[in-house]
């Protein structure tokens, strides 16, 4: 099924179109989300919502970008309104401690992923906002300014300042 | 280690360090069909509604009574005899919007007091069995109330709002509860548990049945 007879198919009502949609999608948003939650529950709360908004908002979606950007979008902009209510930092850390030291010590020094996870919970959140998208999701200056509502220039300076912040962090790593 | 090395490992560690357990896809699935049959639902329950002269009527009625009541409120304070405090205490905009005020509450405490008595006796029901198939109907009429509710004036106060919401949530779920899902049931029944809805309502109903006292949320 092509993108553009899923997105038909949910229109329609489908059941089976919007699943299908649900699943292509749902493990891209669920990491964007949980990265910037920092627990499972929250992360949940987010996608769950990012989807319902995706199924009532589609008819909006022009086709100008890849349905899996526009999905993102959703998703960050679902992401950012969360974090707006909820700053719980201290608990973040936590949680993200305690979810899944397994996965991280296979893959770095644990000290050292500690560490970092730690470094990025401690940035500002509109340093931490554009450090993820940035440098984990992937995306443009362009596309973080359109997506926060700022100046390029200003994704840019807080990229560079939370890299930074982040290498002063681990310099004792280095 | 220069300045590219050590930003290309800190993109490197921030993605190794932050990656998320495996999506509950199922879980998320299943609460993203049950608020879509929720949420997306408002307008055609009303519609439905509109199309049952009885259901509408039981809606109505509270309304109209209300709508009576501030009528003759309003009417009260136009022929009364102004006395000087009252124009010392109010201005002119907040007496014009008294009497609809003084309406919605009167509707609200109503429906309240209703929902109070159903939830009192679902919550008896689903502690010693299976509640009736009458629950889901007086769920429905309900939750079509509730939304009426939500969308007036009176869900201008935050408390009452907050508490509005959580019961359209659950009459929601108790309107689509199915007789063989015991762990549906069980889910209700925790959920008002742990969001302290009866004892909201509760307190948010006024004691002796007098309206016109309101207290609490209202």
């Amino acid at each position: 099924m092509t993108e553009a007879e899923l997105i038909a198919g949910v229109l329609a009502g489908d059941p089976a179109a919007e699943r299908a949609l649900y699943d292509a999608h749902v493990d891209r948003v669920w990491g964007m989300v949980y990265r910037f939650a920092g627990d499972a529950d929250r992360a949940a709360d987010w996608t769950q919502e990012t989807f319902v908004r995706v199924f009532q908002k589609l008819a909006d979606f022009r086709g100008d970008a890849a349905l899996g950007t526009w999905i993102g979008s959703v998703a960050i902009s679902v992401a950012l309104s969360g974090l707006r209510k909820v700053q719980r930092h201290d608990q973040r850390e936590t949680v993200l401690l305690d979810h899944h030291p397994a996965r991280t010590e296979r893959r770095a020094d644990p000290d050292l992923a500690t560490r970092m996870r730690e470094a990025i919970a401690d940035l500002a959140e509109h340093y931490r906002m554009v450090f993820l998208l940035h440098d984990v999701e992937g995306y443009t200056h362009e596309e973080i300014a359109r997506l926060l509502g700022v100046e390029t220039g200003t994704s840019k300076a807080r990229l560079s300042r939370a890299r930074a912040r982040l290498r002063e962090a681990l310099a004792a790593f280095a | 280690m220069n300045d590219d090395e050590r930003e290309a490992m800190i993109r490197r560690l921030a993605h190794d360090s932050l990656q998320p357990p495996p999506a509950p896809r199922e879980e998320i699935w299943r609460r993203i069909q049950m608020e879509r049959k929720t949420t997306v639902p408002a307008v055609s329950t009303v519609a439905t509604v509109a199309r049952m002269p009885i259901r509408w009527g039981r809606v109505l009625i509270p309304l109209a009574v209300a709508a009576t009541l501030a009528l003759a409120f309003g009417l009260g304070r136009m022929t009364a005899p102004p006395s000087p405090s009252d124009h010392a205490a109010e201005s002119p905009s907040r007496r014009a919007t008294e009497p609809p005020t003084t309406a919605h509450r009167l509707v609200a405490a109503e429906y309240l007091g209703r929902t109070e008595v159903f939830l009192t006796d679902f919550r008896a029901a689903a502690s010693t069995g299976q509640p009736d198939e009458t629950a889901s109907r007086e769920a429905r009429r309900l939750l079509g109330t509730a939304r009426l509710l939500l969308d007036s004036p009176a869900a201008e106060d935050v408390r009452l709002r907050a508490l509005l919401e959580d019961l359209e949530l659950v009459l929601a779920e108790i309107a689509q509860l199915q007789r063989e899902r015991r762990e549906d049931l069980n889910l209700i029944t925790d959920g008002l548990d742990q969001r302290g809805t009866l004892g909201r309502l509760r307190a948010a109903v006024p004691a002796g049945g007098t309206p016109a006292s309101t207290q609490g949320v209202l």
